[in-house]
């Protein structure tokens, strides 16, 4: 076969010219991602200082010894180390990982360098096992020694994602007094990955990665991008757009699959986002959005598009997706807007929630609206399509993905509060919180274990003194691995602070 | 770790210099291998085949252009899998590829002559060092590295439509230098 040859012969072309063909790429292609991105975390350069300073860098003397061997979920099983006296050895046992894993209990921390120290008690509640959640009493008791009074600024981190934010976000008290907390985001907490995730070599970002342990949290703490944007106030994305909207006339009688196309002639630097269309393909060259008539639709379908205007467009009707056969549709108004991009995010958002009627997944209360809308921005901006390094999975452009996708990716929130200690005095700070177990899919192996966990830090300017870890209630389930030491009937044990991580591990079904 | 010091980590049989080429080119040769093959197992087993060529090659070779000389390595086993039929799709991969290639064959006369790949790889390059940067990528990226007109498009910033008139012209271009150098394939 002559193709063959050639194709074989092509392999000896110089080498100069497959370095050229490897690195090369247009200016056109360069400008087709707009920097958007680079506004918004502007101005956070303090705050990534300080949080390196006091917070992290202490906890990362901890968690170097931890994360090191962790990589692979290792499964050394029960190697509880509770002594005689109940504490903890500092065993380097870890829990089997779990197919869905929920994320740990955090610990409080503060971002100032201070003279607090803290006796922290958690306590651990299983009622019934058929909720798969724990409830948890994370407790800290705060002294100050020193001869002033001391103010700080507390954070309590928790994983969450906004559809379950409400469930699973801690209630602050102070003194037994509920605490003015106010709320910081964090952005998607997991990575990417392709279609064959373990074997390293499919380097592309189809899939979601979620968090699959401890130390992925972990790390995120440790990131500084990722605070740093999670404490930022975010910026307004008040670039300009062109909202084209396309309102058809019902689809002809019989007609099921009738669609209409859109085909549009992009300005140099255009980037058009959709929302409410089905499909997506070339026509003649020439990009081409498509939209079924007969969907239910609470907005209508809608081109955003940003930089250059789009020079041109043109309709046509078809007998179904394929966009091949076409049929004669009714009349469509099509209504061009200026507006910012910031406004038709908040649009899309506020529709989506009213969609949910109040009633969102899970039958949860539905997120702040203001607060959905920074987490899209976040997602557009770090892997969507207004990003420099975007994700291939938002590489469509569709709206209408990634404002659901925002809705369930698991995040860290943190809780933010002011603590003022008087001088010789103590303060009592409670986080109480449903939480959820990490589980394994039905009918995988150990599917009847679910496992909880919390982190002993990172805890910033202040230093945990004692830590106690008490079972308050576990009719339902017997525990299987832990390394907390809840042996022999023992319901209260003191750990070793300095270790990052413990683990519980139940099994959900024991009588 | 630079391509110098992992060639001295074959030359000293050093395993470590399999790890390093795999950290550094493993997604590189997984994509050519995948461009020709479309089948993951397939091209899994083409680059762990051109990681034990290059242990068997380096030393006594010492490649100047380490990145390219382990591509042409996959190119060539890919193409060498492809040909034992275990993993083409219809209409994918390179039966695409070769039947685009057919289109540059020059009809054959009197005056032709056989001569060795790389003699018609020297003419090949020389033909390529004459067209636009742009067509020449576009070229290599199609016929060497294996990418789709989509791949192509969005590194090169154009519409598909470019890109696959572009090739065609090219294509035609290559048939009339291989006649007028008197080369038979």
């Amino acid at each position: 076969m002559n193709g063959e040859r050639l194709f074989r012969i092509l392999g000896w072309v110089d080498e100069d010219l497959i370095e050229e063909a490897d690195t090369a790429s247009s200016p056109a292609a360069s400008r087709r991602r707009p920097r958007w991105g680079r506004a918004v975390l502007a101005g956070s350069a303090c705050a990534a200082a300080l949080w390196a300073a006091v917070v992290m860098l202490p906890h990362l003397s901890n968690l170097s010894g931890a994360t090191g061997n962790s990589s692979g979920s290792t499964a050394a099983a029960g190697e509880s180390a509770a002594g005689a006296d109940g504490a903890n050895g500092g065993a380097a046992a870890e829990a089997a990982g779990f197919d869905s894993y929920a994320g740990p209990v955090f610990s409080l921390l503060t971002t100032e360098e201070t003279p607090l120290t803290a006796e922290r008690t958690v306590t651990w509640s299983f009622p019934s096992a058929s909720s798969s959640t724990a409830q948890v009493q994370d407790t800290y008791l705060i002294h100050n020694d020193s001869d002033t009074a001391c103010t700080v600024t507390a954070y309590y981190p928790f994983s969450a994602s906004l559809d379950t934010l409400s469930r699973f976000s801690p209630a602050v008290t102070l003194d037994g007094q509920p605490a003015d907390t106010a709320l910081a985001m964090g952005d998607y907490a997991g990575t990417y990955t392709g279609v064959w995730r373990d074997n390293g070599v499919d380097d592309s970002t189809w899939n979601l990665a979620p968090p699959r342990e401890w130390t992925d949290y972990a790390d995120l703490l440790a990131d500084e991008t990722y605070w740093t944007a999670a404490l930022t106030e975010r910026v307004s994305l008040d670039i300009p757009v062109t909202v084209y909207r396309f309102s058809d006339s019902p689809a002809p009688e019989g007609q099921r699959a009738a669609t209409r196309a859109v085909t549009v002639t992009p300005g140099a630097d255009t980037t058009i986002l959709t929302y409410g269309f089905n499909g997506y393909g070339e026509s003649d060259g020439l990009p081409q959005y498509s939209y079924f008539l007969r969907e239910n639709r609470a907005v209508s379908p809608m081109l955003i598009v940003l930089g250059t205007d789009l020079q041109d467009y043109a309709l046509a009707g078809y007998t179904d997706g394929g966009c091949e056969e076409k049929l004669e549709l009714g009349p469509c108004t099509v209504t061009r807007t200026e507006t910012t991009l910031e406004a038709v995010l908040q649009e899309l958002c506020q529709s989506i929630l009213d969609q949910q009627d109040g009633t969102g997944r899970q039958g949860l209360e539905d997120p702040d609206p203001a607060l959905y809308q920074d987490a899209a921005v976040q997602l557009l901006t770090s892997q969507g399509p207004l990003s420099d390094t975007p994700a291939d999975r938002y590489s469509e452009n569709r709206l209408d993905d990634l404002l659901q996708e925002v809705l369930s990716m698991d995040r860290l929130f943190f809780h933010t509060f002011s603590i003022t200690v008087p001088a010789g005095g103590s303060v009592e700070v409670s986080c109480s919180m449903e939480k959820a177990a990490s589980f394994n899919f039905y009918e995988s192996d150990n599917s009847n274990t679910l496992g909880f966990d919390f982190l002993t830090g990172p805890t910033g300017g202040l230093s945990l003194t004692t830590l106690t870890a008490v079972l308050e209630q576990l009719e339902t389930a017997s525990i299987l691995d832990q390394n907390l030491g809840f042996d022999s009937g023992l319901t209260q044990v003191a750990l070793d602070p300095a270790q990052p991580h413990y683990y519980l591990t139940l099994d959900a079904f024991a009588s | 770790m630079e391509d110098r010091e992992i060639i001295d980590l074959y030359w000293q049989r050093d395993q470590q210099a399999i790890h390093e080429t795999s950290g550094k080119y493993g997604g590189f040769l997984w994509n050519i291998a995948w461009n020709i093959l479309r089948s993951h197992g397939d091209a899994e087993e083409c680059v762990n085949d051109t990681y034990l060529r290059t242990w068997n090659a380096i030393p006594p070779a010492r490649p100047t252009a380490f990145r390219a000389w382990l591509g042409r390595i996959t190119r060539n086993l890919s193409l060498d899998r492809w040909k034992l039929g275990r993993a083409l799709r219809r209409g994918q991969g390179a039966e695409v590829l070769l039947g685009e290639l057919d289109e540059c064959i020059p009809a054959p006369s009197g005056l032709d002559s056989t001569l060795e790949d790389q003699e018609i790889a020297a003419s090949i390059s020389t033909f390529l060092r004459g067209l636009s940067r742009e067509n020449r990528v576009m070229f290599l990226r199609r016929y060497w590295y294996g990418d789709s007109l989509a791949s192509i498009a969005l590194r090169l910033g154009c519409g598909e439509g470019k890109v696959k008139s572009a090739l065609f012209r090219t294509r035609k271009a290559l048939r009339t230098h291989l006649e007028q150098e008197g080369i038979w394939i």
